[in-house]
């Protein structure tokens, strides 16, 4: 399949009391395309002028380098699935697939051909001859993904494509997509606004909080280095102080008061900093345990607040010695730890942040 | 045990009010439809009606009521369309100059058109279309006038119903707007079609003001069932006019019957 670049240069849109302002994308061909923002952020209006659905008040759009920005959506060859797959109550599941045959631009041979394949290649051979309001959600979106992809669409567009299925079927779900659409080779755009499901399916993630992306790379880029404390808030991240840069021996901090961040590298060419603690890259050390080097410059005493345990991880609240405040740090850590340290409210313990792992806006 | 919970007297008022008034208004048509009935049946031993005159009515009605409800859901289907979907500027102006056949006397509305069809423009047009005053034709477009409202009211709910969402998946999928509306609006909207067309066939069918204002009331040639009942009554014949009467209340019960069944055959 042959699979173009998408590049949207530029695009301003408004819908009523919402605007998008000057979003550049570009998605290679081939890509596995996250948008991640919360609900409202935009997500939707952008994909729809993407689909030619809503028309942009300025900016353009190019796929495969020609223009499409007027292009009315049946010109498009573009694939969509909406966010409640849109499924043709009144036909069965085999002519919602074959649907596009009736635009008369694919012919029939071809169609009944590539049937085949995708009911094969999405295990929904059995579903054939369903009624659509009989279907689950999965059934359903991979119903809707089999329509999109049988008129071979030039680029896929996933609006929230699994907000109708139940909870548990949901992360098997995520990599029998993604392997279909490997396997099809098709270009993806994917929009969530679920943390987890962005980080298992993108290659390459784009950001868009209120109308506008805050940043565009790779999947660790994203989560690892968040380009501005908007989208380190947006991953959930806590610890985000900011200060004024200050020299030590050996070479800066953010000077916070009753303690002082470390990171790494030369000082950025500022009065202040903002930097961020991830909860997950906060270490808890023991009083009686020697510190490794790395750890040592970011290092900070003080007695345990809070702690609450869910399934997968506890939360802690930490207060560092001196402080003001009710409590300075969330720590993030698998529910063991707790245990090893017999961690519990009102127990001093050390804090311990890698330098490289500090992140710096 | 426990005692069911007591009813304030207030309350027990209310539901006495609901239940009665209901009951009262349904026993009160009841008790017209069966006093028809009776009047019917003692009378058309006496002085049957003429089965010639009846057949010629009932066959004129149905024609007629059936070609300008055909007439009125060809032009609503596009005009309720564009209402329901797009906005522009003037629409709701537009939106109400549209309602008003729908409460408009209709011996206004037939009295209004007599006097367009005696003005050159409406000349023009008897000479297009061919006579219309004191004609046949003359029935279908009052009628026609009667219940394009209707008929636009009936068809932007249904084109309202159904979520843009399914146009827009199949726009992407390669069809454009014509297409778009006639593969999957308008089956989508189908109950609701068949609905508006019902009653407006029905509402068609027991036309009577703006018809013989039009059309006149002329026996075997402008005689439709309405202006039977209007003629028999105004020649004393009261079994004729009942014959017409009961046609009507069997026409019009049937054809609510029935578009309660089809608002049923809900999609989803």
């Amino acid at each position: 399949m042959d699979s173009p670049n998408l590049a949207i240069d530029s695009l301003d849109c408004v819908v009523g009391d919402f605007s998008l302002r000057g979003v550049s994308l570009s998605v290679p061909g081939g890509e596995y395309h996250l948008l991640l923002g919360p609900t409202g952020s935009g997500k939707s209006t952008l994909i729809k002028c993407v689909l030619g659905l809503l028309s942009p008040s300025a900016g353009r759009i190019l796929l495969g380098g020609e223009e499409i920005t007027s292009f009315p959506p049946e010109r498009r060859r573009l694939g969509y699935l909406p966010q409640n797959y849109a499924l043709f109550p009144h036909l069965d599941v085999e002519q919602n697939i074959l649907f596009s045959l009736k635009s008369g631009r694919i012919s029939s041979a071809r169609a009944h051909r590539d049937l085949e394949g995708l009911l094969s290649l999405l295990k929904i051979e059995s579903l054939r001859k369903r009624r659509v309001r009989e279907l689950s959600g999965g059934e359903k979106q991979k119903t809707a993904l089999a329509r999109a992809l049988l008129a071979r669409p030039r680029l896929l567009l996933l609006d929230e494509p699994f907000s109708a299925v139940d909870e548990g079927s949901r992360r098997s779900l995520w990599l029998e997509l993604k392997r279909a659409a490997g396997e099809i080779g098709v270009t993806v755009i994917h929009i969530t606004h679920h943390l987890d499901e962005a980080y298992t399916l993108g290659e390459r993630i784009s950001v868009l909080i209120d109308g506008k992306i805050r940043q565009s790379g790779s999947r660790e880029e994203i989560f690892e280095r968040p380009g501005s404390p908007e989208v380190a808030r947006y991953l959930n991240y806590r610890n985000i102080f900011a200060g004024p840069i200050v020299k030590t021996e050996s070479g800066w901090a953010v000077d916070l008061g009753h303690f002082r961040v470390a990171p790494p590298g030369p000082a950025p060419a500022a009065e202040t900093a903002e930097v961020c603690l991830r909860p997950q890259d906060l270490k808890v050390i023991r009083e009686d345990t020697p510190v490794r080097d790395a750890l040592r410059a970011n290092l900070f005493s003080g007695e345990i607040v809070s702690l609450f345990a869910f399934p997968e991880y506890c939360l802690m609240r930490f207060k560092i010695d001196g402080s003001p405040r009710a409590w300075d740090l969330e720590l993030k850590f698998p529910a063991f730890i707790s245990i090893r340290h017999r961690l519990a409210p009102g127990k001093r313990i050390r804090v311990a942040a890698w330098a490289p792992s500090i992140i710096v806006f | 045990m426990i005692a069911p919970a007591r009813q304030s007297p207030r309350s027990i008022l209310f539901s006495a009010v609901t239940l009665g008034a209901t009951a009262a208004l349904a026993g009160f048509f009841l008790l017209l439809i069966g006093t028809a009935a009776w009047e019917f049946w003692r009378g058309s031993f006496v002085s049957p009606p003429e089965a010639g005159r009846v057949a010629f009515a009932v066959r004129l009605s149905l024609l007629t009521a059936t070609t300008a409800s055909l007439l009125a859901l060809a032009v609503s289907l596009p005009v309720s369309y564009l209402l329901a979907r797009r906005s522009f500027p003037g629409k709701a102006l537009i939106d109400t100059l549209l309602d008003l056949p729908l409460v408009l006397s209709p011996v206004a509305l037939g009295a209004m058109l007599l006097l367009f069809f005696n003005t050159p423009s409406g000349r023009l047009l008897e000479r297009i279309i061919g006579p219309v005053v004191f004609e046949v034709r003359g029935i279908v477009i009052a009628q026609f006038c009667v219940v394009v409202g209707l008929c636009i009211r009936l068809l932007k709910t249904a084109f309202e119903g159904v979520d843009p969402g399914y146009e827009e998946v199949a726009r992407t999928l390669g069809l454009d707007r014509a297409a778009t509306f006639f593969r999957v609006t308008v089956p989508l909207a189908r109950p609701g079609i068949t609905a508006a067309f019902l009653l407006a066939w029905a509402r068609a069918i027991g036309e009577f003001g703006a018809t013989v204002v039009l059309a006149g009331a002329i026996t075997f040639k402008t005689e439709t069932v309405p202006v039977s009942i209007y003629l028999n009554f105004a020649t004393a014949d009261i079994t004729g006019a009942v014959a017409f009467i009961l046609i009507l209340v069997a026409v019009s019960l049937s054809t609510l019957f029935a578009v309660r069944k089809i608002r049923f055959l809900n999609y989803g």
